[in-house]
């Protein structure tokens, strides 16, 4: 397992975490590493835990009523989950896209420059440097730059997941989870938040989570293979894809399964 | 010869047929019972303008109101009674619609299933607690409390408007509830992501994409309340005159047609004047008709 993280220190990391929603486990004892400046890819079959596990590195289970999570997870080596963490902070620190673009029914502007106003930033210069630099970072400033005062709503799927993606680098994260970011969109929108996702991770550390095999061997620098809350397998993508060490691994890359 | 299948006339054509046509009557009986109500309403109405020859400008501006003397000879200004109604609906919606807000915000933000379970089938109940027994418990709970603390009578536009905020609590609660439910949760789910706290997601994201659903709620209690007769009846002291202040007997315009109206005799002066008052209150409660479409107009969502 080691091997993918050899060159970089992990900026994020999970050890034995266990999730439980009331009775039923769906994450079990799962352990893995997430080096910073790298796109990790979490795949596996509908319902294996993914998005559940994804959930927990930036604590959006708190907000779902009988969630419980063991283990251990370390952001810059602090448990993000010790009494003392702000999980207000921390979320802005590891941001997540969702699967559905949710930009909120306001104009393009007030959606991206929404985080720093709740942090508290008045300073309309500075609101509006971060929200362009965040549309740029999110490669959609072009489209939208001449109208950034009409409804985020109005605009097509992709460019509203864009404007998603500009919303949460606007609150200057380190982390972007992101949780299916591409299914609901079409092959061309997929292939820009794609490319869009290259480029950034020269900025930030990227986990994302997706079914599209495609997807995670081209984008991906380390892939995470679930099923039925435990990890399979994890290794650097080309290895994974080429000669993955489990029969359930391979199986799911031939498409028995899944 | 056998009959040709494609002409035959099936059993659940006829059925189609006849659940349209039980449409169109249902709708037209609408429709016709709408426009004969504004109709009568309105003709008897402008009788004490056409028939009496009061003129409109003296009933609307002026406040004295005597439709006694036999010679026929009356004032009638129900100005007063404008007022008072206006102030009563302003000062009971005043009153209820902060507690509706976070009542609403309680049970779709903070706590939904003790929310669901407990705090909505209470809401529920006080919408069908009949309106004389809240006007019977102005009468003999609220009036002589206001009599010994705030002196006067207790009768009067304070007695009223805490009666009338009562009734319309859950009016604008139980609309506050579904404006604000209505906010799709992934919005709540974002936010949160973006770093807002429990209270930022409740104001910046529920009560801001609710706002005009909310004014709306506002507006249907508010009508409401103009509306309401019988309570305010019994607790408003039924003088038509200016209140001097929140504790002096005064009138509203459906306090006075409760009042009157078994006192009058059809097609005669005083009479007439009730209608005139129906008519005010009819054109008034179509205001806040246009109003709540002109909010809503537009809107998506709503």
């Amino acid at each position: 397992m080691g091997d993918s993280m050899t060159e970089k220190i992990p900026l994020l990391t999970a050890t034995n975490v266990s999730v439980s929603y009331g009775q039923r486990q769906t994450v079990h004892d799962l352990s893995l590493n997430f080096p910073e400046n790298q796109i990790t890819a979490i795949m596996g079959p509908s319902g294996c835990g993914k998005s559940t596990f994804l959930r927990c590195l930036n604590r959006s289970n708190d907000l779902l009523p009988d969630v419980h999570v063991g283990g251990e997870i370390r952001f810059r080596g602090d448990d993000i989950y010790q009494k003392k963490v702000n999980p207000v902070v921390l979320r802005t620190k590891i941001g997540m896209v969702y699967q559905q673009p949710t930009p909120f029914p306001f104009s393009i502007y007030d959606n991206v420059a929404f985080s720093q106003r709740m942090l508290g930033l008045h300073d309309r210069k500075m609101i509006r440097e971060i929200v362009e630099t965040s549309l740029q970072q999110a490669a959609i400033w072009d489209e939208v730059k001449d109208r950034l005062d009409t409804p985020a709503q109005a605009l097509s799927g992709g460019q509203q997941q864009r404007i998603c993606l500009a919303s949460v680098l606007a609150a200057k994260p380190e982390v972007i989870l992101l949780d299916e970011p591409t299914s609901a969109l079409d092959p061309i929108a997929s292939a820009k938040i794609e490319a869009t996702l290259i480029e950034l991770k020269k900025l930030y550390t990227i986990i994302i989570v997706t079914h599209n095999l495609q997807q995670a061997s081209r984008i991906s620098d380390q892939v995470a293979f679930l099923l039925n809350g435990q990890l399979v397998e994890t290794g650097p993508t080309a290895a994974f894809f080429m000669n993955p060490r489990e029969q359930a691994t391979s199986d799911y890359l031939n498409g028995k399964f899944g | 010869m056998k009959p040709n299948p494609l002409f035959t006339r099936s059993k659940e054509i006829r059925q189609d047929n006849w659940g349209r046509w039980l449409c169109y009557i249902s709708v037209s009986i609408l429709l016709l019972l709408v426009v004969t109500i504004i109709y009568f309403i309105s003709s008897k109405g402008i009788q004490t303008f056409t028939k009496n020859h009061v003129s409109v400008w003296s009933f609307l501006t002026t406040a004295d109101w005597n439709t006694g003397s036999l010679n026929g000879k009356a004032d009638l200004g129900a100005l007063a009674l404008m007022t008072t109604s206006f102030v009563t609906t302003m000062l009971a919606a005043a009153l209820a619609t902060p507690l509706a807000f976070v009542i609403g915000i309680y049970v779709v933000a903070l706590q939904p299933k003790f929310g669901q379970k407990f705090v909505q089938p209470i809401i529920e109940l006080l919408l069908g607690i009949p309106s004389v027994v809240y006007g019977f418990i102005g009468l003999t709970v609220l009036v002589p409390i206001i009599r010994r603390h705030f002196g006067g009578t207790g009768f009067g536009i304070l007695a009223g408007a805490l009666i009338l905020a009562l009734m319309i609590l859950p009016t604008i609660t139980s609309l506050a509830i579904e404006s604000m439910r209505s906010v799709d949760p992934s919005y709540q789910k974002f936010a949160y992501t973006l770093g807002c706290t429990r209270w930022q997601v409740i104001y910046h994201v529920i009560l801001r994409i609710s706002a005009k659903k909310l004014v709306v709620a506002v507006i249907y209690g508010v009508a409401r309340a103009f509306g309401e007769a019988l309570a305010v009846q019994m607790v408003i002291g039924n003088t038509v005159q200016f209140a001097t202040n929140l504790v002096s007997p005064t009138a509203t315009l459906t306090s006075k047609l409760t009042t009157d109206i078994g006192n009058t005799i059809d097609g005669t002066l005083p009479n007439n004047a009730l209608w005139t008052l129906a008519l005010i209150l009819l054109l008034i409660s179509l205001a806040f008709n246009l109003i709540v479409k002109g909010f809503t107009k537009g809107d998506r969502s709503a």
